[in-house]
């Protein structure tokens, strides 16, 4: 018995940790336009909800963090590029716009949320070595879509969200990436060459924790996820052959042992003329994937790199079909102060859509509600009002919060619908301008969440792939998310240095110091009058009246508080009052 | 301090105003001539690092598209279609958008070619645009070739817009118009298909026709007097300096050869005021301001392989130095005067030019202040002549602004407006004599401040039209109470010469041939060559917002009336001051 109990004990993890399992695969597809592109997924998943103290695949610095912070989901991801859906299609999922994306789903007490999120942005910056840190708190806000884990009973989540449009992507990134993968160097991972990955069109990287539960037993899921959009060949044969060498400029080198599965699958395109011989040829959605497991790539033959031909050369000019659901946003007006933000959606689809369309907008960007115009054009360009439901407004609190605008609209059958509201810039304080203040910032781009998804043709979640070999119909669990893209705006700036500047400056503070202070300190006062004017009662309080309006700006101003925020207490506490 | 409570310097200002005042305006005119040397200029320097002209190893190797595509502009019937399939062909998103003027002053459309290829190493948040007239083949070939090209590297950072615009100014007009999702009284266009963010600058090229193979001709004034920044014209003259280019810059057609020789130094600066005064649309570059925008035109010589590859590989370090800003473009100047192509005057120098200028306007203003107004008296004549001023400009904009107003070939509206703005206003309303000399104080007042107002946003023209003004304004509202008779009538006569087009044809005639430029043949002025000018304000001013026109009406018109009232004999303006 004694025996047992120390191997038990000694041996415990390890037998425990056989329960977590690590699963890789690319997929690699043509898209419509002829671009072509690579999904990299990484699956572990834990052994339970508990995590720790031992780790052996999933990874520690994100079990701590979920586990110190009480995170039920977690996601992240950054991007470099736009997916320009109204070229490429809706993007591959999980995606995310240009810049960096975080958002967190924790239980437990709400009074500590907050500070919770604060201290997971500040971890994952260091984590990432990522500039996460001005997302909160003036880039946060509470999203309002829904839950992507399962959980065995009903459980209150608090959300919390923020974007970064502004953030790059770089090597520094995707070493603190690679380090959360159990094989840093062998298996698919070898094939992340940063030259190509940042050479692409697009490419994000990111991953993605939920809880996922069967048969009364919950763990965690992780999800890593790379994502890279080859160009078309544009010079010299316009040949869209390729091979792994061509994409990644190296071969795949070595197995990961600790993976239970490493595959790479192939989306078999009509004009596909030749290739390596797959293991297997599986069938997802009615769509054919050639599967190559790593172990076969590697071979002799292959030597960690497999091709493909087809038939035609790369056509130009083909006319492709409009994508079926597109969104883009500009900016519009000339001045630095006000302006238009509009976000056009195209439904080309023979039938109509609804989707939730969310825009989260700086506290700097003052938008105007009111002008807020929802307008569609149908087929034969005819205005029509799409049936818009479920609103939610969040406004801003300056320095404290964003703006966050959702709602649903019901996008009539090939029709092109225009988002649209006025807007004005803040003017911001000396230190709130970033060091190259005359750049901009930078508007997060607008998204709408598809209520039935658009068919792309690919396995859009891993689990689609997990049964290899069996034909079936996959629906992945996400929603499908389109995002525009994100929108600069230049700000207006002071600039002391420039001559007309330095005129209205001098100029008011002469006009100051001659209109005040001159007189003040050159005249001198006789008294017309032995006795002096009496005080009148309500000059006293005319002072006093001033003197607190006085005390109140200085304290305003010292604590920072906004007009608004001063009208905002006001009506408060007017309507507590009555 | 002295008797009347005065410093005993504006004493002496008050009691020698007329010394003063000449000793300013001389004074003024040999400060000009002493800072718009070369020799005595600041030396243009690049203030924003990030630019690294010409830095970059140009690569482009496309004559055979350029070739190609000159080659099918000269053959293919269907050029747009031709251009749009040459585009797409290389890889460029390709586009059209047509436009109409809605207007009377001109029936014009066009359809414009444009295509965009996105950066993708940043957030394709911002652009840059390249722009050619669809009419000039060689410069349309080279912008498809350049396309193609870029399309094919991996610099990119920002989105490049390529638009090949046809009907000149007017399509530029219309895209610009489109791209900030802003509508346009007198043009109705298609909206863009592709979205386009902010535009950090425009770069527009021309052939530059039948000069040296190895010049680049420079262009930058913009519309009201607006200047590109001089970050952006320094690079561009950087670049083309270069040991690889050696293309010298040529400035307002004057060629770098003549310089010192046939022509004086002091040729350049005005040339450079004189375009900012009055050529409100230069070329295709001219309206990027009205945007926000820092734009400039290149005029390339394309007449040989190696110039064509010579000119692209300019525009390509161009375009790869606007590809690494940082910012947009903020730290240089806006407000500058280019005495060389390697030499400025900025804003500090020059200003005092016009101070003065227009110090003669201020001290007879305050002299007649102080001693000849005893209650201050507006006449009514200001307020009258200001109004029909503000009705000529509102009603004249409303007519020629409809698009069915004007029959083809009829200038009797034109006429109307002529002899509408040569009406002298004053001779019908007569000015209290006890309000003459507030009169002429308003007078030169208003004059000493839209000069200065104006100097605010185009120096060229507030500095061209006070030096003649200022000596006239102050000969003519000098008190003539016991002139002769004859005198007094000379110098009504006199006044009316100074209507603002007679001040435009004597320009004309007499000073652009000193500027080298082309002028008018006093022998041979017609009424087309007073008309002529007249519709070109009103079409620049309803078409692309030019301001000369609500300027000329509302500011210049009105203070030749007032002039001219304070011309009449005195006994048909009362009794004298």
């Amino acid at each position: 018995m004694f025996w047992k109990i120390l191997l038990l004990t000694l041996f415990g993890g390890i037998l425990a940790s056989n329960e977590e399992s690590y699963v890789e695969e690319l997929l690699i597809s043509r898209l419509p336009s002829d671009h072509h592109l690579a999904q990299f997924r990484f699956i572990i998943t834990s052994r339970s909800l508990e995590l720790g103290p031992n780790y052996e695949l999933f990874p520690r610095v994100l079990g701590q963090l979920l586990q110190a912070h009480g995170i039920q989901e977690l996601e992240y991801i950054a991007t470099q590029g736009v997916w320009h859906s109204d070229h490429y299609g809706p993007p591959p999922q999980p995606a995310s716009s240009t810049g960096a994306f975080l958002s967190a789903k924790f239980d437990g007490p709400s009074n500590t949320v907050d500070d919770r999120w604060l201290s997971v942005v500040n971890s994952l910056n260091g984590a990432f070595c990522a500039s996460l840190l001005s997302m909160v708190p003036a880039e946060t806000y509470k999203q309002k879509n829904e839950r992507k884990g399962d959980y065995p009973k009903a459980k209150k989540l608090f959300s919390r969200a923020g974007t970064l449009p502004r953030e790059a992507l770089c090597t520094e990134n995707l070493t603190p990436w690679r380090k959360l993968l159990p094989c840093k160097q062998n298996g698919l991972i070898s094939l992340l060459n940063p030259h190509k990955l940042y050479g692409s069109l697009f490419h994000s990287m990111g991953f993605h924790i939920h809880p996922e539960c069967k048969d009364n037993s919950c763990w965690y899921r992780l999800e890593l996820s790379a994502i890279v959009l080859f160009d078309v060949p544009i010079s010299e044969n316009r040949r869209l052959d390729w091979s792994l060498k061509s994409f990644f400029d190296r071969p795949i080198s070595g197995v990961c042992n600790a993976a239970t599965r490493s595959t790479v699958l192939v989306h078999q395109h009509e004009e596909q003329a030749d290739s390596d011989k797959p293991a297997d040829v599986i069938t997802i959605n009615g769509q054919q994937f050639a599967v190559y497991p790593t172990e076969q790539i590697l071979g002799e033959k292959t030597e960690g790199n497999i091709f493909v031909r087809y038939t035609k050369s790369v056509d130009l000019h083909k006319k492709n079909p409009p994508r079926a659901l597109s969104i883009s946003s500009t900016l519009g007006g000339k001045d630095t102060f006000s302006g238009l933000l509009l976000t056009t959606i195209k439904n080309n689809e023979n039938e109509k859509h609804t989707v939730v369309y969310e825009q989260v907008l700086p506290w700097w960007v003052r938008f105007h509600y009111h002008t807020k115009q929802v307008l569609c054009h149908d087929s034969k360009q005819e205005i029509v009002k799409p049936y818009v439901a479920n609103r939610v407004f969040s406004g801003a609190i300056d320095r404290k919060r964003p703006a966050y605008i959702q709602m649903e609209i019901e996008l009539p059958a090939n029709s092109k619908c225009i988002v649209s509201y006025n807007f004005e810039r803040a003017f911001l304080r000396m230190a709130e301008y970033p060091p190259d203040a005359n750049h901009g910032l930078y508007i997060p781009a607008a998204t709408i969440t598809l209520m039935k998804r658009i068919s792309t043709g690919l396995p859009e979640d891993s689990r689609c792939t997990e049964r290899l070999g069996n034909s079936s119909e996959c629906e992945p669990r996400a929603k499908q998310m389109v995002f525009s893209n994100v929108l600069l705006v230049p700000m207006p700036v002071p600039d002391f240095s420039m001559p007309f500047n330095v005129i209205c400056l001098v100029g008011t503070a002469v006009s100051l110091c001659f209109g005040a202070v001159h007189p003040f300190s050159t005249r001198i006062l006789v008294p017309i009058n032995e006795k002096l004017p009496g005080q009148s009662i309500w000059r006293t309080i005319f002072r006093g009246i001033l003197l607190v309006l006085m005390a109140g700006a200085c304290y305003m101003e010292y604590n920072n508080i906004s007009l608004n925020a001063l009208r905002r207490e006001i009506e408060k506490l007017l309507s507590f009052q009555f | 301090m002295t008797g009347s409570g005065r410093l005993p310097i504006l004493e002496k200002i008050l009691n020698k105003a007329p010394h003063i005042a000449l000793i300013a305006y001389v004074g003024a005119i040999y400060w000009a001539f002493t800072i718009f040397r070369p020799e005595m200029c600041e030396h243009t320097r690049i203030s924003e690092h990030a630019l690294m002209g010409g830095v970059v190893n140009e690569k482009f190797d496309q004559e055979g598209v350029y070739a190609e595509v000159l080659h099918g502009l000269q053959n293919k019937k269907d050029k747009r279609e031709f251009l749009l399939d040459r585009l797409t062909n290389y890889g460029v998103y390709a586009y059209e958008q047509r436009w109409k003027t809605t207007v009377g002053v001109l029936n014009a459309s066009g359809v414009n070619v444009w295509g965009t290829t996105r950066g993708f190493r940043g957030p394709s948040a911002e652009s840059i645009l390249l722009i050619v007239n669809q009419n000039d083949a060689q410069a349309t070939a080279l912008l498809v070739a350049l396309a193609g090209y870029f399309r094919s590297q991996l610099h990119w950072s920002r989105d490049i817009f390529f638009l090949l615009s046809d009907g000149g100014v007017l399509g530029v007009e219309a895209f610009l118009n489109a791209f900030h999702l802003t509508s346009s009284k007198s043009l109705a266009f298609d909206a863009l298909q592709e979205r386009g963010d902010y535009l950090l600058a425009t770069l527009s090229f021309k052939t530059n026709v039948g000069q040296k193979s190895n010049e680049m001709e420079l262009y930058l004034n913009q519309l009201n007097g607006a200047l590109p920044n001089l970050d952006y014209v320094n690079t561009i003259v950087r670049i083309s300096g270069l040991g690889r280019f050696r293309m010298p810059t040529v400035l307002y057609d004057l060629r770098d050869s003549n310089k010192g020789q046939d022509i004086p130094w002091w040729i350049i600066p005005a040339r450079a005021l004189f375009t900012q005064a009055f050529v409100s649309v230069e070329d295709l570059h001219s309206l990027s301001a009205k945007y926000g925008t820092s734009g400039v035109m290149l005029g390339l010589p394309l007449k040989t392989q190696s110039s064509v590859r010579k000119s692209a590989k300019l525009i390509e370090a161009t375009v790869r130095s606007l590809n690494n800003m940082l910012e947009r473009f903020h730290q240089s100047f806006f407000i500058y005067v280019l005495a060389d192509e390697d030499n400025f005057v900025s804003i500090a120098f020059f200003m005092p030019i016009l101070g003065g200028v227009i110090a003669p306007l201020l001290i007879f203003a305050y002299r007649e202040w102080v001693y000849s107004i005893e209650a201050l008296e507006i006449p009514s004549i200001i307020w009258v002549v200001h109004s029909i001023g503000i009705l000529t400009w509102t009603a004249s904009s409303h007519f020629f602004g409809d698009e069915q107003a004007l029959v083809p070939g009829d200038e009797t509206p034109w006429i109307i407006l002529l002899g509408t703005l040569l009406i002298p206003l004053a001779l019908f309303w007569k000015v209290p004599p006890t309000a003459i000399s507030s009169l002429r104080f308003v007078l030169l007042l208003e004059a000493a401040l839209a000069f200065g107002l104006v100097s605010l946003v185009n120096f060229g023209l507030a500095l061209l039209t006070a030096l003649p003004s200022v000596p006239l304004l102050i000969l003519f509202t000098r008190p003539q109470n016991d002139r002769p008779r004859y005198r007094q009538g000379f110098r009504l006569m006199f006044s009316f010469l100074t209507h603002p087009l007679a001040l435009y044809i004597f320009w004309n005639v007499y000073v652009s041939p000193m500027l080298m430029m082309e002028g008018l043949d006093a022998a041979n002025l017609q009424l087309f060559d007073v008309v002529y000018p007249i519709k070109k304000i009103v079409s620049s001013n309803l078409l692309v917002g030019c301001n000369l026109f609500p300027l000329l009406t509302v500011v210049a018109i009105p203070i030749w009336n007032l002039l001219v009232s304070l011309s009449l004999p005195v006994d048909s303006i009362g009794s004298g001051s």
